[in-house]
């Protein structure tokens, strides 16, 4: 009994009785322009999860230099999974004003409204994004970018529930310890749960209160 | 007092070392990229990768609205705004009437059908990457994992023959060009492409393993439990890990351990199913226990780019033999006087070594 020898190299290949002729292979000047664009291409690979802070002054001067290449290709990734570790989450309550009077009170995201499930996430995902930029809000710029987004935010939300004013809140889910889930406190135990104001926004006025920096009280 | 003539000097040694270590490099760099391969693992790749690019661009067209119409989450004068200063670039974000809103989606699943079914394949390839591209720049906030993957698999697609197996168009080349249905059209960019996202992967697994490393969580095993008592996550309650400690910590230690061997340990012939298995199980467990199942299989897809193309192969072509078998038969007895050739005509040709 014969054995055929499978060659595992991932993309090399097995010979085969229908095997054509011999592929053609490239010219040497146009291996040495790949190879040229491979180098830069792999280089800046790994320059842009090199250069997410804490990060040196050696990476991120490279990371100045790829990076119109990585911005351009969607590239510019930091794949920082579940990393330094996992921590709570972000979540937005709002509370919307009809013109009637009346309120509706809401949590973005929401696992009964937001489906299928990558449409939460995509929706968890903007909290989170929200919440990145409340956290960098310590500069002017980084402020004004942080109101714009809060009063999109509130825009879409007043759109949507048909209100005349929309009150933000920035809530943070704090994961129980394994203790505190032996001791039977439920995941959403209203003592893991803490909130900043981001601001109330009308129609008539694009935001009465400004978004400010501050820790979620506990 | 002269040395024998048989021992070499010191500087030839060094300098032979040298020479020698250079063109290994090289001739290693160059078999790595440029050895042309077999396109089945590519064009496996590409149906899989085409059907989850499919489902993402179906949910950004299911909720066009939220994401991209005039009063959603971040119009597109925010997205201007947050993005000032990048090279980031979105032709929704200055084209955003609806019109231009309904053709891009249906621009973008009409090129994702087109991928996945195999029909003109690159080209599709080219429009999903540069359409996934320009979706995700225009709602910078909504993206995670899944459109990473999504993006570099659109690129790479784009690179090589991705069309070549178990596409439409492969079919219709059989049926009217008389093509053998199993004939191996080895390609460079095949390989490139797979190469590519091999490295691709590598890094991403490598980065994120590291960036654990900054985290005490990652080092006193309780990272685990992060990711299972987070209600915002989980889609399956492991909370009752709560009194397995044990357990945690060793699931905390291999998935960092994994990440960070991944890159040594897929190469070699005998880690690689371990390391393959490994990927099964955390990618799985994100996707059946975070709630990220698009997450969890975009990265196994990616995953697919280390089976052997003589893996897949063998898993579907297999599967077409009695069909073949029976194109064959009807070839012989349609032209019998091939069994009366001469030996000599009727021997494999032997290509000149």
């Amino acid at each position: 009994m014969s054995h055929e020898r499978i060659d595992w190299q991932a993309s090399e290949t097995t010979p085969a009785a229908a095997e054509p002729a011999t592929p053609p292979r490239w010219s040497r000047v146009v291996k040495c322009v790949v190879s040229v664009w491979l180098v830069f291409h792999l280089f800046a690979l790994i320059v842009a999860p090199w250069s997410v802070p804490p990060s040196s002054l050696l990476s991120v001067q490279c990371w100045e230099v790829c990076r119109p290449y990585l911005e351009v290709l969607n590239l510019n990734h930091g794949y920082h999974f579940f990393a330094p570790e996992p921590g709570p989450s972000h979540l937005v309550r709002y509370e919307v004003t009809r013109p009637d009077g009346t309120t509706v009170e809401g949590i973005v995201p929401d696992l009964e409204t937001h489906r299928p499930r990558l449409v939460y996430h995509r929706h968890f995902m903007l909290t989170e994004y929200l919440n990145r930029l409340a956290l960098e809000a310590d500069e002017i710029e980084n402020q004004k970018t942080l109101n714009a987004v809060a009063k999109s935010f509130a825009d879409h939300l007043r759109e949507q529930h048909n209100g005349t004013a929309v009150t933000l809140h920035l809530r943070r889910h704090y994961i129980p310890s394994p203790q505190q889930v032996i001791d039977k406190v439920p995941l959403n135990d209203p003592s893991l749960y803490a909130e900043r104001p981001l601001g109330r926004f009308s129609s008539e006025m694009s935001q009465e209160t400004r978004v400010k920096r501050q820790e979620p009280e506990e | 007092m002269t040395m024998p003539e048989s021992t070499p000097r010191l500087s030839t040694i060094v300098r032979s070392y040298f020479a020698d270590s250079v063109q290994q490099i090289v001739s290693g760099w160059d078999r790595f990229w440029f050895t042309p391969a077999d396109p089945a693992t590519l064009s496996m790749i590409r149906i899989l990768a085409g059907m989850m690019l499919l489902y993402t661009h179906f949910i950004w067209l299911w909720s066009s609205a939220d994401f991209f119409g005039p009063t959603s989450w971040m119009p597109a004068e925010t997205v201007r705004l947050v993005e000032t200063g990048t090279y980031t670039w979105s032709h929704l974000q200055w084209a955003n009437s609806p019109i231009v809103l309904s053709a891009s989606h249906v621009v973008a699943i009409t090129a994702c059908v087109a991928l996945t079914l195999g029909v003109w394949a690159r080209p599709a390839a080219v429009v999903v990457f540069l359409l996934t591209v320009s979706f995700n720049h225009r709602i910078p906030g909504a993206l995670y994992g899944l459109d990473q993957v999504n993006s570099f698999l659109a690129l790479y697609l784009a690179i090589g023959p991705c069309g070549a197996c178990y596409s439409l168009d492969r079919w219709l080349k059989n049926r009217f060009q008389r093509v053998d249905p199993i004939a191996m059209e080895r390609s460079v960019t095949a390989n490139l492409a797979v190469r590519l996202m091999q490295i691709h992967l590598c890094v991403i697994y490598l980065l994120a393993g590291l960036s654990k490393l900054q985290g005490a969580a990652w080092w006193d095993g309780t990272a685990f439990w992060g990711g299972v008592a987070s209600l915002e996550y989980q889609s399956l309650d492991l909370t009752w890990l709560a009194t397995w400690p044990l357990t945690v910590n060793l699931l905390t230690h291999v998935t960092v351990l994994w990440e960070l061997a991944y890159c040594v340990l897929i190469w070699p012939r005998l880690t690689r199913p371990v390391v393959l298995l490994l990927a099964i199980c955390v990618h799985g467990g994100i996707a059946l226990a975070l709630g990220m199942k698009t997450f969890g299989l975009a990265m196994l897809i990616a995953n697919v780019s280390f089976i052997a193309p003589a893996f897949i192969r063998a898993l579907i072509d297999r599967r077409r033999q009695p069909q073949e078998n029976a194109a064959s038969t009807e070839l012989t007895i349609r032209k019998p006087h091939v069994a009366f050739r001469p030996a000599a005509e009727r021997a494999p040709h032997r290509r000149a070594s």
